[in-house]
């Protein structure tokens, strides 16, 4: 890779700034249906990334073009910039690196992953349908899908020297079916990522028991019978899902240039107080964590929200220009979202909370100015300490800056989230309409 | 290399593979220009390229990836799919009695043959900075059209997708389409109201099939008035009403409510389509059907064949309001006994495919949008670019961006987005009108599944039929 990356040099011309990110992923990823192994794929990938900055004869800035796609050898690097060169109608500033703080160090988020092969993957997929079949002889995994990823990366900035980092990631996704009588049948569906082999295996391993017993002693998935606002609790998937892609639009330059952002930077703050994020782009544990962002600026943990006020936008170098602030780091980011952790104690809240819907998982839209949102959730009905019942796939909408503005705690244990994002739980009392579950 | 010789160099692959072998190549290209506020913020080129292969052993699918299209890499895959094949299969469970496996594919439904869309010359003749240049020239003349935009971004995108295969049991085929898209999003601005719309479309087919769109030629001229109207639009009021749903939505309907509702790899037993050929799911007036081929061949989904080398077939998959019909990838149809669909699309080499939707629509009924509106006593008309969800127990969610309240048979004003939720049974059991104005509008975005992008189309005429508002 070192070798392509030196390509570079040899390639710009003058009046050129050049700056490559080559990355090769190998991934081996096996799929079981009904119960049997039935797909086996292993991918060996390496592609580029090449931005250039050329001078326009007419203007004391440069124009921004990028190119991606496959780089195997330094003719690669050639047609990258070729297209790139092609590409550069942006008027933007050229990275600097020379007045950037260093990277601390190259990053390597684990290693273990690399001595995983084909047969290690599918020897956990074996031992995951053998935990199934000892839980419950009505339960199935419909599919399972496992998939380990292992990624090398080099950033050169032409007349600079390279940086290697490299990173892992363990995915899963399994959807558990279970059968009650002849026919009737219930769908749970779990995902999750982890940057550890071996942390990964074992947590997969757990949350597949926890959900298997719960799935095993429940009689039946009901649908959910209440409408109207009620008290809600997100676990910090159901975070991750729904609150932190809002509050990315939001803080996302290209929201603030354009006026779509309701959190102006430097305002007053616009959310309660328990809410402050941070990107944290050196977590060993987030699966996007980068020394360098897609501009060749360093990356830094960064504070973004300060109990409720916004102090620094997702930004890149031609972002930060525009807003006139010092480049971020946060081009192609953010890296690893963290939100802080606040004083709700959730087991003691299970057991003296009256009726609060304990929301899962989220899937679906927003609107980024409104706040607007609509999507289909899975969540848990808690009737009381003693009750509580699955409630499958309904329909939720609000809205997502009410949501915010009425949250009423957050929770003291944060979680990691697919590598992406560490959350807390999250109390709101209002700013949700749910119900009219499906019926079958 | 032009495509007669990667197939050349895949069916020499192929033909020297012990067993079954498939191997495809896939060269996509996304470029990507947009323009905020008068100034080009993006322009980014991004290609995916390489060749996916994969093998059988004992009724397990073995794949790898190869970078280069020479003997020996694609030599090299095969070895590494055999690996994997025969890693999983060893000591894994035998298949379901009577299952059949995928192998044994009628030829006449495989594909020969090489097949380029209209449009893709077009596009490669046309200089780089024509596109700019167009984009540009869209955002300004937003711009010109009301002082209360406070941000105007224009996107032009342009796919060109390039694809081969081989299969041992006799697919031969290559296809080149060009798959360009614009779109408009805009946001007004008064007296601290904002209102945003956005709005285009895209097409299979070079610039002129584009910019000749009707949803694209006057787009902001229709889009800013519309955009700023809503500033002062009320919300739509919250509960279940009767509404009629714009060709937008109702392809929308069609893509969620039924085309993801009936891909067979979704269709697990929880599924309301499970093992459910014949019963109904909708009323008389619903007939939809998912092509590769329709007679606009502008429909963004357009394909001639899929990523297992199967030609594309139609499929009725709901027949005057009864199930008809399944999409299917070749292992499906097999362990179904089904006809192949030609449904098995992936994105990019390293992925494996996923039965994924073409161009699904409503056909069309009898009545006119007149009749549709002027048979409701109150309710509203929706319209406009939404998105939407849908799961395997039926629950739908559609986001509308705009809409009408109709009282007494009229549109008496214009409201806000909203969200609008419901069973697909019971939504498409309340279907009582159907017009003839049948439309593509949803090829200006990407389906996303299980991590894979494809570019699909849906349509249909305005429907009228019964669901839950949330605004």
């Amino acid at each position: 890779m070192n070798a392509i990356a030196d390509e570079l040099d040899a390639r710009v011309e003058s009046g050129e700034l050049a700056q490559l990110v080559l990355a090769q992923r190998h991934a081996r990823t096996v799929v079981c249906r009904d119960g049997r192994i039935a797909d086996a794929t292993e991918s060996r990938t390496s592609s580029g990334r090449l931005a250039v900055w050329r001078d326009e004869p007419a203007s004391p800035t440069k124009r921004m073009g990028v190119a991606a796609g496959p780089c195997n050898d330094p003719a690669d690097v050639a047609a990258l910039l070729a297209t790139a060169r092609a590409m550069a109608h942006v008027e933007a500033p050229p990275p600097r690196a020379a007045d950037e703080p260093s990277p601390a160090r190259a990053l390597t988020t684990d290693s273990r992953v690399f001595g995983a092969t084909p047969a290690d993957v599918i020897a956990v997929v074996r031992r995951l349908l053998a935990q199934l079949q000892d839980a419950s002889a009505t339960l199935v995994a419909e599919t399972l899908s496992l998939s380990a990823e292992s990624s090398h990366s080099v950033r050169k900035l032409a007349g600079a020297a390279a940086e290697v980092g490299a990173g892992t990631r363990l995915a899963w996704a399994i959807s558990l079916a279970k059968r009650v009588g002849a026919a009737a049948t219930s769908l749970v569906e779990i995902s999750g990522c982890d940057t550890h082999w071996e942390r990964g295996t074992a947590r997969l391993a757990r949350e597949l028991g926890s959900v298997a017993r719960r799935l095993t002693a429940t009689t039946g998935l009901t649908a959910l019978d209440c409408a109207g606002p009620h008290r809600m609790l997100l676990t910090p998937t159901a975070v991750a899902d729904l609150v932190l892609p809002y509050l990315t639009f939001q803080l996302a330059a290209g929201s603030q240039l354009s006026g779509l952002s309701r959190l102006t930077i430097g305002a007053p703050a616009a959310l309660p107080a328990l809410w402050t994020l941070r990107d944290e782009p050196h977590a060993p544990e987030s699966f996007r964590a980068c020394v360098r962002d897609r501009d060749g600026t360093a990356t830094r943990a960064q504070l973004l929200i300060d109990h409720g006020a916004v102090v620094a936008p997702i930004a890149g170098r031609q972002h930060a220009a525009l807003l006139g602030i010092a480049a971020p780091g946060l081009a192609g980011g953010p890296f690893g979202l963290a939100l802080d952790a606040g004083d709700l104690d959730e087991e003691q809240l299970a057991r003296t909370l009256g009726p609060v819907l304990h929301l899962g998982t989220f899937a679906g839209d927003f609107d980024g100015p409104s706040g607007r949102f609509a999507g289909v959730a899975k969540a848990c009905w808690i009737e009381s300490a003693l009750g509580s019942t699955f409630i499958e796939d309904f329909s939720i909408a609000g809205n997502l800056h009410e949501l915010l503005a009425s949250a009423a705690h957050l929770g003291r244990r944060r979680e990691w989230v697919r590598g992406e994002a560490l959350c807390p739980s999250l109390l709101v009392e209002r700013g949700v309409e749910y119900g009219a579950a499906a019926g079958r | 290399m032009q495509l007669e010789e990667i197939l050349l160099a895949l069916a020499g692959a192929v033909a020297a593979a012990p067993g079954f072998a498939e191997l495809r190549f896939v060269r996509r290209r996304l470029s990507t220009y947009l323009v905020r506020d008068g100034t080009v913020a993006v322009a980014e080129c991004n290609e995916l390229a390489g060749v996916h292969v994969g093998v059988v052993h004992k009724g397990v699918r073995g794949r790898a990836v190869a970078e280069r299209i020479d003997a020996r890499s694609l030599r090299e895959a095969i070895d590494r799919a055999h690996d994997n094949a025969r890693a999983a299969a060893n000591g894994a469970r035998a298949l379901r009695p009577g299952a059949r496996v995928a192998l044994e594919r009628p030829r006449a439904s495989l594909a020969t043959g090489i097949y380029e869309h209209p449009g893709v010359r077009e596009l490669a003749a046309l200089p780089g900075a024509a596109r700019v240049e167009a984009i540009l020239a869209l955002a300004a003349n937003a711009r010109r059209q009301s002082a209360l935009l406070a941000t105007v971004i224009a996107r032009y995108r342009e796919l060109i997708e390039e694809v081969a295969i081989v299969t041992s049991d006799g697919a031969r085929a290559a296809q080149r389409l060009a798959r360009p898209d614009a779109v408009l999003m805009l946001m007004a601005s008064e007296a601290g109201a904002t209102a945003t719309l956005s709005s285009g479309a895209g097409v299979a087919g070079g610039w002129t099939a584009l910019w000749g769109h009707p949803d694209v030629a006057g787009l902001a001229e229709t889009t800013v008035p519309r955009c700023v109207d809503l500033l002062r639009a009320p919300a739509p009021a919250s509960g279940r009403a009767v509404v009629v749903l714009a060709p937008s939505l109702t392809g929308l309907l069609c893509h969620e409510a039924v085309g993801h509702v009936l891909e067979r790899d979704c269709v697990h037993e929880a599924s309301i389509a499970h093992d459910r050929r014949g019963a109904r799911i909708g009323s008389e007036r619903v007939t939809v059907t998912d092509a590769g081929i329709v007679d606009d061949d502008r429909a963004a989904g357009t394909l001639r064949f899929d990523d297992e080398g199967v030609v594309t077939r139609p499929v009725d998959l709901v027949t005057e309001g009864r199930i008809t019909g399944y999409l299917h990838d070749s292992a499906s149809a097999a362990l179904d006994d089904d006809a192949l669909t030609g449904n098995a699309r992936s994105w990019a080499c390293t992925d494996m495919p996923l039965v994924r939707m073409r161009n699904t629509y409503l056909r069309p009924g009898d009545s006119t949008v007149d009749e549709l509106v002027g048979g409701m006593p109150s309710g509203y008309v929706f319209a406009g670019s939404g998105s939407g969800r849908a799961e395997a127990n039926g629950t739908i969610v559609l986001t509308a961006p705009y809409g009408w309240r109709v009282e007494h048979g009229r549109r008496v004003e214009l409201v806000r987005g909203t969200a609008l939720v419901g069973n697909a049974a019971d939504v498409l059991g309340s279907v009582d009108a159907v017009a003839t104005d049948l439309a593509w509008a949803m090829g200006i975005d990407f389906c996303e599944k299980g991590g894979q992008r494809a570019r699909v189309d849906a349509g249909g005429p305005h429907v009228r039929c019964a669901m839950e508002v949330r605004a």
